[in-house]
């Protein structure tokens, strides 16, 4: 391979990367364009290997790197490919010479046309959410952060004001011979309400697509730790995707993994992807939202053993289902029934819409986390 | 020992299997790039697969020091970096009081002899042909505040000591860092690293890891441990999945009882090597793998 060709290369599989919502900076580049002077190039996996261990800084991305590595593989000329096999002789010499110049100049051209796999057929027209929307839904997200958690801990850091740390004040002094220097102080720790949302996506969530997207959109803008991920029969993080290309464009970019608005559901299994590649991001202070209708196509026990292990992982679940804003409603489907042990809050859509909403389903029930046990039986309904 | 001049992907994956540490071809790859691009090396995956060996590893073979910082909950930058010696300190005054001026003093007790080097700072001081290998245990343990301070370590290599001016590492020390995903590590450091994702090894390797690790194990039963740990692996309820440190415990254990085959006394009687959760147990004796 020619410096020119690895140069094409690492540029084109960053510049298609970040396209995926994946963080390659030009740092990354230049680290992956470095390491291919260091190495000779044996194989063409050889080279999917350096490149991945450069640009990719996270496990759920390799996906996304495999397929567009494999993606421009395949797009290279079968006379390109054959040049990677065994092909011996002047005349293929002769004939590789030529052909590398000109796909160099395929390449090129490439970079400047837009790639997209899957002709996107959204069934709805998806308006950009309004300013007031906006508005209305970082107040009510603001509000529910603050209800779900942002309480002072059990664990105390140092810190200028607050009661005195005598422990710690002493224990210092003993490296200064019990000469005490500095009385420190302490204060509670606050611990920060981590949210992930997880939207379900599939054909029976239909009715609530522009809703949806719009709040997907609204809590990925938040700047502080939310997370939010859409799921079908497949899981997919989005965070990243919403908060760069909006909410119309992501749709796209979504429903080219996702089979999004169609299709069955698979919660249990969903939900299992989610525990198995981001355990990282949930801990005891996370708030898991979960926004399905519980029409679930996948087997009960697989949804239960990833609802209990969830439950084990986060520190509160709040399931919103649509229909619970009707009046007199039960949580019937089999998805609901099998879930509805772990879920600490179930409320309706009104919840997110606006503020009075919240307040309905937020309004006196929730108690401060940490000072109740976290299972507590669910309010299948508005009073 | 190795130098860092003439070193290849594939003489790294020989000189580590002398160490008896069975490379493939993607960790070889990542040990020689960070070696050669001077980058921290992030690992991360399962536990039991190998991710702090590979530091110990790398440090026999460049025949240089392992330096290891275990990180926990709380840790703070001094008891990473360097702390003064205060009784010693405190003695010396004592001592010199009468002979010497405060300048002087100061001067005496403010200098490197004075100075205990926490992990940090013995990497940046080491001495020797080669670099040593500073290793950075289960940075998700510690705190978000330092994993921040670190970032500032690990892309300069330098720390600032206000009583002595800044020290800067004569030889940039080789980096790995690992990782458990209990928490996610934050972008900033995942930038400056290189990353590495070990998962579990395929049957063939973990043969291969078997037959250096436990010599005494006979071919037959090696197949055969491999073959139900695999299978252990594939069961999804299990909160906690054997790793290649459980197996080589299960073999060591096996060959200690002199077991020719697996039997099931033999097998329920040495489960809890492989499985440690009561809950996990249940599963498997209720799968009746075991």
């Amino acid at each position: 391979m020619s410096a020119v060709e690895v140069l094409s290369l690492v540029t084109e599989v960053s510049r298609r990367l970040r396209t995926y919502g994946v963080k390659c900076g030009t740092s990354e580049s230049l680290d992956a364009y470095r390491a291919l002077g260091f190495t000779p190039i044996k194989s063409v996996e050889h080279l999917k290997q350096v490149l991945r261990l450069c640009v990719i800084k996270r496990l759920e991305d390799y996906e996304i790197f495999d397929r567009i590595f494999d993606e421009l593989q395949k797009q290279k000329r079968p006379s390109e490919q054959m040049r990677d096999g065994q092909e011996t002789g002047q005349r293929a010499d002769m004939q590789k010479r030529t052909e590398k110049s000109s796909t160099s100049r395929e390449t090129q051209k490439q970079m400047t046309v837009y790639y997209s796999p899957i002709e996107v057929l959204m069934k709805k027209d998806l308006p950009t959410p309004t300013l007031s929307f906006l508005r209305e839904s970082k107040r009510v997200m603001k509000r529910f952060r603050r209800r779900m958690a942002l309480l002072p801990g059990r664990r105390f850091e140092r810190s200028s004001k607050g009661p005195i740390d005598f422990g710690e004040t002493i224990r210092q002094s003993l490296r200064t011979q019990g000469e005490i220097l500095r009385v420190l102080r302490r204060r509670r720790k606050v611990t920060r309400c981590k949210l992930v949302a997880i939207f379900d996506v599939s054909g029976s969530m239909d009715t609530y697509t522009e809703f949806l997207m719009q709040s997907m959109y609204a809590l990925a803008r938040q700047t502080v730790s939310v997370e939010v991920f859409v799921f079908s029969t497949k899981l997919m993080k989005v965070s990243s995707l919403l908060k760069y290309f909006g909410p119309k464009k992501a749709a796209e970019l979504i429903s080219r993994d996702v089979n999004i608005w169609g299709s069955g559901t698979r919660i249990g299994s969903c939900l299992s992807t989610f525990i198995e590649k981001h355990r990282g991001l949930v801990g005891k202070g996370t708030v898991a939202l979960i926004v399905s209708d519980g029409w679930d196509t996948g087997e009960p026990e697989v949804l239960e053993r990833s609802m209990r292990n969830l439950k084990t992982m986060v520190g509160r679940i709040v399931w919103i289902n649509p229909h619970a804003d009707k009046p007199g409603f039960k949580p019937r489907t089999i998805g609901m029934e099998t879930a509805m042990p772990y879920i600490d809050v179930l409320a309706g859509m009104n919840a997110l819409k606006s503020l009075r909403g919240f307040k309905t389903y937020f309004g006196t029930a929730l108690e401060p986390m940490g000072k109740k046990p976290f299972s507590r039986p669910a309010r299948p309904s508005r009073q | 020992m190795v130098l860092l001049e003439n070193l290849t992907p594939e003489l790294l994956v020989k000189e580590m299997e002398k160490e008896l540490y069975v490379a493939d071809e993607s960790l070889a790859l990542a040990v020689y790039l960070a070696l050669k691009l001077e980058k921290p090396l992030l690992i991360e995956g399962e536990p039991g697969c190998g991710k702090t060996e590979v530091a110990k590893v790398l440090a026999k073979l460049l025949n240089t020091e392992l330096i290891r910082l275990q990180c926990y909950e709380g840790i703070t930058a001094s008891q990473a970096l360097y702390e003064w010696d205060y009784p010693r300190q405190l003695i010396n005054i004592r001592l010199l009081e009468d002979k010497k001026s405060v300048d002087e003093i100061s001067e005496e007790i403010f200098s490197e002899k004075y100075l205990l080097k926490r992990p940090l700072l013995a990497a940046l001081l080491h001495d020797g042909p080669n670099p040593p290998v500073l290793l950075i245990d289960e940075i998700d343990r510690s705190d978000e505040e330092f994993e921040g301070f670190l970032l500032e370590f690990l892309a300069e290599f330098q720390v600032t000591i206000p009583e002595l001016g800044t020290i800067k590492a004569r030889r940039k020390p080789v980096v790995i860092i690992t990782s458990n995903r209990t928490r996610e590590v934050g972008d900033g450091l995942r930038r400056r690293c290189l990353y590495l994702y070990v998962t579990y090894p395929s049957p063939e390797k973990e043969r291969r890891i078997l037959s250096l690790k436990v010599p005494n194990l006979s071919a037959k039963l090696a197949d055969d441990v491999v073959g139900f740990v695999q299978r252990l692996r594939q069961v999804n309820e299990l909160t906690k999945k054997p790793g290649i440190s459980e197996t080589l415990d299960w073999a060591n254990a096996l060959t200690v009882l002199g077991a020719k085959e697996i039997t099931p006394s033999i097998l329920s009687s040495t489960l809890t090597c492989l499985i440690k959760n009561e809950d996990d147990l249940k599963v498997v004796k209720d799968l009746g793998i075991a």
